[in-house]
């Protein structure tokens, strides 16, 4: 091959190489983390059982882990323990768990809470406005909020004990206004 | 110049000046409308059928969070259904289509917009096909030039100082002299 051609094509050859390598390394399935370092948004939802609301505004001060989950979701079902101990471990005046229901029924989600148990709020949102408002793309998602009412982490997946503690110390050192 | 000289410098002149358009959009912060939390409408709401057609035409420049390169308009899963129904009750509002980009975009990030807008790290996007075309017609054009040399030399025939065609092989010059004498 002539060099001159050569020289002439190799920049292009070495940014495409550089911009496709810099891709390989990315899930194409991750969202981009876009609510991280923003205001929770607002939520007031109902419980499952339709008897009270919650409003996330009443909950400042606290450290807010809020977990969107669904009966469908086997992940979710793997969560379900850690999730639970966390919170029977951590002080509710300081750490309040809520899960909110993701695109199920009231009913399918009470009949699963009523037999695995439940150790916090679970609310029920309809037309998934509360997950759109949160970037929710699929489930499980869980969201750490601060004290001050910040977004402090996402996390995608199913959580472990070992997450949730630092994820909520982490949320808990945070102290951004609301 | 030669074509190969030529190719190289415009491929490089091309570079540079894709990488510096995109660095130059890349310190800009765009204008961007308030979102819809505690935002006003921009817009008087429209009729019915108006917001039918301008939910759907949005709903067509989003993507879905969880299918592989499907709108939020032609995916049929629970998520795309839900982003539909909202976009087409910030429609009724009043909100506009830049409003309601944006609340997706601080949402999910600007990921979710299936035609990136053109400022930035976006402009390769959308100025690599350009530059792919105009690098392959140069490439094209040199090649039928380099060909059409070829064509020529082979024939034999050069042009002489004066401007006539001289034969420059001597073999061949034997043979039209051989035919002459025939004829």
């Amino acid at each position: 091959m002539n060099w001159k051609v050569l020289a002439g094509t190799l920049p292009f050859v070495i940014g495409l190489i550089v911009l496709l390598a810099s891709g390989f390394g990315k899930d194409p399935f991750a969202l981009p983390m876009a609510m991280v370092g923003k205001p929770a948004p607002r939520f007031i939802l109902q419980t499952l059982d339709g008897k009270r609301e919650v409003d996330l505004a009443a909950l400042k001060g606290k450290t807010v882990v809020v977990n969107f989950w669904a009966t469908w979701c086997v992940p979710c079902w793997q969560e379900h323990a850690a999730l639970q101990d966390a919170a029977k471990r951590h002080d509710p005046a300081e750490v309040v768990f809520l899960g909110v229901v993701y695109e199920d029924s009231r009913d399918e989600a009470q009949e699963y809470l009523q037999k695995k148990g439940s150790a916090y709020e679970n609310l029920f949102d309809p037309g998934t406005r509360a997950a759109i408002s949160y970037g929710v793309g699929g489930v499980p998602e869980s969201y750490f909020v601060s004290p001050g009412g910040m977004i402090v982490e996402k996390f995608n997946g199913p959580l472990d004990a070992q997450s949730i503690d630092s994820l909520v110390a982490r949320s808990q050192r945070d102290g951004g206004a609301r | 110049m030669s074509s190969a000289k030529a190719l190289a410098a415009a491929t490089l002149v091309g570079l540079v000046a894709l990488l510096g358009a995109a660095a130059a959009g890349a310190g800009e912060e765009p204008a961007r409308p308030p979102t819809f939390d505690g935002a006003l409408p921009a817009m008087t709401p429209p009729g019915a059928e108006t917001a039918e057609l301008l939910t759907l035409d949005i709903a067509s420049g989003l993507r879905c969070p969880i299918c592989q390169g499907l709108s939020v308009a032609d995916s049929p899963v629970d998520l795309s259904r839900s982003m539909r129904d909202q976009i087409g009750e910030m429609v009724r509002q009043g909100y506009s289509r830049e409003q309601i980009n944006a609340f997706f975009v601080d949402r999910y990030g600007e990921w979710v917009l299936l035609a990136p807008p053109p400022r930035g790290f976006n402009l390769i996007v959308w100025l690599a096909p350009a530059g792919a075309l105009l690098i392959g017609a140069m490439v094209v054009v040199s090649f039928v030039r380099k060909q059409g040399r070829t064509a020529r030399g082979n024939s034999g025939q050069v042009e002489a100082p004066g401007g006539t065609a001289a034969p420059d092989d001597e073999y061949q010059a034997r043979v039209l002299a051989e035919l002459e004498r025939e004829e």
